[in-house]
């Protein structure tokens, strides 16, 4: 075989593994991609059941349901509700009437089984429902 | 007092640099190496007056105010000299001028080099002082008098974040050195041995630290955000991955480039390309634009004006590398399958890996751009496009060693295509009695591949070296030790990632719940005071088929100073598995618990770790 | 061919600039991911009525505050950036003596809140009580947080967290031509 022969066969193995990896990048971004609405924008959108969103809003005050390892809560923007469920263990910062991300899939038209849930937090304020344990320093209780 | 010693001398390096660009049009060059060293006494005198300034508490100055609270240990005091923004700008100058400071020293390349490699430093060095100076500032003082702070974000408050900063920072930042001493090359037009080597050296540094600073951020994910994972493709990381991806491209050219014009172009192409990634990449994270786990106060003007030094720099350096770039012949010796061969598409699978992660990383951007919709994009496209464009990459590395340079014969071909057939039975067999994965197997097989290649390879080695000079062979076949770490990541990462157990449940005390073949006990809950702190710890009993394993220990702290509550996952590791438990919140039926099994999880950090350490070894070579 | 090479020359300098100009024009439309989408800006004034902290027979209503520019805070002694805006407000106050400023005192205790007052200054044209009713209504995600209302009673501004000189430069002070 000629070098000549062996360099073209390079260039067209490099040239497959480019459009390979092209091919990928196109397929996954366009079935990976996972829309983020607020809870009015989701009503509005009307997608099918079973896709997969991220709904950014605050938690509603006294809407936590916590019952063995699932909690159920809603996520607000002040107008329109979305009801969440969710498995598992909530973050550290997830607090009612605070800004809250969850991720999952559309279980009905007002409902998602979130798989993941962020709670965001600034450094420069303070979450306002902390501020009672505050005043005493114990924090957790002592009688466990 | 500190704080405005630390800013004036900040503005003396910002001078010095200033002049030093300036001299290198001068007569009196030979200075440019003077007003370099003093430029790094200057910065040295600013960054530890900001740590000064954090150890005495001196809340006058903002930064500290906003980052620092009296009681907290001292380690985590000077942890928050660049644990904020501004603070980690600072150290990013002063790492910039330590690399520019230690080149400065250098005796093997011609003056005319040094004397550029310096001046473009400068440049950078100059234009960040600018930008700390302007728009971010560590030496502001504070407008309100307060005889408290407000505290280090707790999650940072962490023994291994302490030194993953400026780890991290020498990796990343070191490849501003790379990419000036390839400016200074292209414009000197004098590519020759001593450069190559100069740059192999500190490529080699820059990445080997680099990847122990991956690597350690990555161990800290899996410790403290308590998703059971170590990698999320959060934009933080992907940012780090990116300029890592192309390291790797840039060491493996530079370690054939010798003699070919070709090569020689393309390693200066990377060059520039690595810093180009890691400062496009300080934008993304810097400018708040992208949302992430780790999040940095987001400003516009601060994003402009590093997305502006991200343009004139990288505009500049691929103008230049147009312009200048070495014309002659390509000579590169390109076979079906040899070493160049195989180099070549390491190359382009890792910049495709690249162009993949930053793709992925913004895309969100483009999508609200065009069609003013917010989308995030998860870890399925990654994990689904990154891996198999790696996985030809893999494969060429496990067979790299037995390649020849000239032919396209190869040593030992049997014996590696019996062990090939040999492992795929024996994993397939296997995989009937476990759950089945593509994946999985692929991983698996490719990871022991490597991993049995490498080592028959440097016991082939070995055999020639009969017991004299055990330093002198580790260095010489310091890639192969690389590969051999390779080997062990993938493993971790296919069986951690695959084959992961997930379970969640809430406990009451006492009580023991059984998680297939394990079983856990709440045995107690302890809270414990810390001077910054006050922790919530579960006390848990891990048995296998009902024999006593260990004791694991989550924990849930409240830090004081900024009211915030952050959670350590408890950790068993029996070396073949880590048992991972995090505690949740407590209701009526008890605690909410999260428990993970991630076998071989610990191979991971094995593997990066003889990654680091043959990198670094491997210097000693020069 | 030649065509070709020099295309993939500068490829490297295409893609920058391209970079730049998709980045540019992002980061100056003013979008921001981290912060929660919010529902009540250009919207009108949610409905409130609130009593004064010092003076428990004075009340303030949505309908007083809907015909006049108006910057509403909220703020709590136990607040410690809170403090970090505080002399920012005051500043406000004295160059624009005319500008109502309604701060709502959030989930405090009306001594603490007296004695934050007392310590810091009094930047406030009206101090209302907020028991947590009123941050619901307004969306409040976190202590501090500032709205700014026009002459027609809608919420033209909020601000999320301590007010600096830069906030208030660009976002306040234009639009009190009082």
């Amino acid at each position: 075989m000629s070098i000549r022969f062996q360099r073209i066969f390079i260039i067209i193995v490099s040239i497959i593994l480019i459009s390979i990896a092209i091919t990928l990048i196109l397929y996954n971004s366009r079935n990976n991609i996972i829309f983020f609405y607020t809870p009015s924008e989701l009503i509005d959108v009307d997608l099918n059941i079973g896709e997969k969103v991220r709904i950014g809003g605050i938690v509603k005050e006294n809407s936590i349901n916590k019952k063995k390892n699932i909690i159920k809560f809603i996520v607000t923007d002040n107008k329109n509700e979305i009801n969440v469920n969710f498995e598992g263990i909530l973050p550290d910062l997830f607090r009612e009437k605070q800004g809250v991300v969850t991720e999952g899939k559309l279980i009905n038209k007002f409902t998602i089984k979130a798989d993941k849930v962020f709670a965001k937090h600034d450094e420069n304020y303070i979450p306002k429902s902390i501020k009672k344990q505050l005043k005493n320093n114990d924090f957790w209780q002592k009688d466990y | 007092m500190f704080t405005n010693f630390g800013f004036y001398t900040l503005l003396l390096t910002l001078l010095v640099n200033g002049i030093s660009i300036f001299s290198n049009f001068t007569g009196f060059k030979k200075i440019i190496i003077f007003f370099c060293r003093l430029s790094f006494m200057f910065i040295s005198i600013s960054f530890i007056s900001l740590i000064i300034s954090f150890i005495i508490s001196d809340f006058n100055n903002l930064n500290v105010f906003q980052n620092s609270h009296s009681s907290m240990p001292i380690m985590y005091k000077i942890a928050g000299a660049w644990g904020s923004h501004e603070g980690s700008m600072l150290l990013w100058i002063f790492v910039m001028n330590l690399y520019i400071f230690l080149f400065s020293f250098n005796k093997t390349l011609k003056f005319k080099i040094k004397r550029w490699a310096i001046f473009f430093q400068s440049i950078l060095i100059f234009l960040f002082c600018l930008y700390v100076l302007l728009t971010s500032s560590p030496f502001l003082l504070n407008p309100i008098n307060v005889n408290e702070g407000l505290g280090l974000n707790p999650i940072l408050q962490d023994p291994l974040l302490v030194i993953h900063p400026p780890l991290l920072y020498l990796g990343y930042v070191g490849f501003s050195l790379i990419m000036s001493i390839a400016l200074a090359g292209l414009i000197t037009n004098d590519i020759e041995e001593s450069w190559i080597k100069v740059t192999k050296i500190w490529s080699l540094f820059s990445w080997s630290l680099l990847t122990a600073g991956i690597a350690m951020g990555s161990y800290w994910a899996y410790y403290e955000l308590g998703w059971g994972g170590w990698w999320f493709w959060d934009p933080v990381e992907n940012v780090s991955l990116m300029p890592w991806l192309a390291g790797l491209a840039l060491v493996h050219t530079l370690s054939i480039t010798n003699h070919n014009h070709f090569l020689k172009r393309w390693a200066i192409f990377l060059s520039i390309l690595c810093f180009s990634l890691s400062l496009i990449g300080t934008f993304l994270v810097r400018s708040g634009i992208l949302t992430s786990v780790h999040s940095f106060a987001s400003d516009t003007t601060r994003g402009l004006f590093i997305l502006i030094i991200f343009f004139v720099v990288t505009t500049f350096s691929f103008l230049l590398f147009l312009v200048k770039s070495p014309k002659e012949k390509n000579n590169l010796n390109l076979l079906f399958i040899n070493k160049p061969t195989a180099l070549i598409i390491n190359n382009i699978v890792m910049l495709l890996a690249c162009f993949t992660v930053f793709l992925g990383t913004i895309y969100p951007i483009i999508i609200e751009l065009s069609l003013n919709q917010r989308v995030s994009i998860g870890a399925p496209y990654f994990n689904k496009t990154v891996i198999p464009i790696v996985l030809p990459g893999l494969l060429l590395m496990s067979i790299a060693p037995i390649l020849s340079w000239e032919s396209n014969k190869f040593k030992n071909k049997l014996i590696y295509i019996y062990a090939l057939i040999l492992l795929s039975l024996i994993l397939i067999i296997l995989s009937f009695f476990s759950t089945f994965s593509v994946f999985g197997i692929l991983g698996l097989l490719l990871a022991t591949w490597i991993i049995l290649g490498t080592l028959f390879n440097i016991f082939q080695n070995l055999r020639k070296y009969k017991g004299k000079k055990y330093l002198f062979f580790l260095r010489t076949n310091n890639s192969l030790i690389a590969h051999f770490g390779v080997g062990l990541l993938i493993l971790g990462i296919t069986s951690s990632s695959v084959f992961q157990k997930e379970y969640s449940n809430s406990i009451k005390l006492n009580e023991k719940l059984n998680f297939d073949k394990y079983s856990l006990q709440l045995k107690k809950i302890d809270v414990v005071d810390k001077d910054n702190y006050q922790g919530l710890v579960g006390i848990f009993l891990l048995y296998e088929k009902n024999k006593f394993v260990g004791e694991i220990k989550p924990e849930k702290r409240f830090y004081k100073s900024n009211s915030m509550i952050t959670t350590e996952a408890g950790i068993y590791n029996n070396i073949i598995e880590d048992f991972y438990l995090v505690i949740g919140d407590r209701n009526k039926e008890g605690w909410n618990i999260k428990f993970y099994v991630n076998p071989l999880v610990i191979l991971i950090w094995l593997g990066a770790g003889i990654m680091f350490l043959s990198g670094i070894m491997s210097l000693w070579r020069f | 061919m030649a065509f070709l090479k020099k295309f993939v020359l500068f490829l490297p300098i295409i893609i920058t600039i391209f970079l730049f100009g998709i980045l540019v024009s992002y980061l100056l439309s003013d979008r921001d991911a981290n912060k929660p989408p919010s529902a009540l800006l250009n919207k009108n004034i949610p409905n409130f009525s609130t009593v004064n902290l010092f003076d428990e027979n004075k009340k303030l209503f949505k309908k007083d505050i809907e015909d006049k520019v108006t910057l509403i805070n909220f703020f709590a002694s136990w607040c410690i950036p809170c403090k970090q805006e505080h002399p920012l407000l005051e500043d406000l106050q004295k160059k624009f003596p005319n500008l109502i400023i309604v701060g709502f005192n959030h989930k405090d205790s009306k001594k603490d809140a007296i004695k934050f007052l007392e310590e810091n200054g009094n930047p406030y044209t009206f101090i209302g009580i907020d028991d947590g009713s009123i941050g619901l209504e307004f969306g409040v995600f976190g202590l501090p947080e500032t709205f700014m209302t026009d002459k027609n009673g809608k919420i033209i501004f909020k601000h999320i967290g301590p007010l600096d000189k830069k906030t208030i430069k660009t976002n306040i002070l234009p639009y009190l031509n009082l």
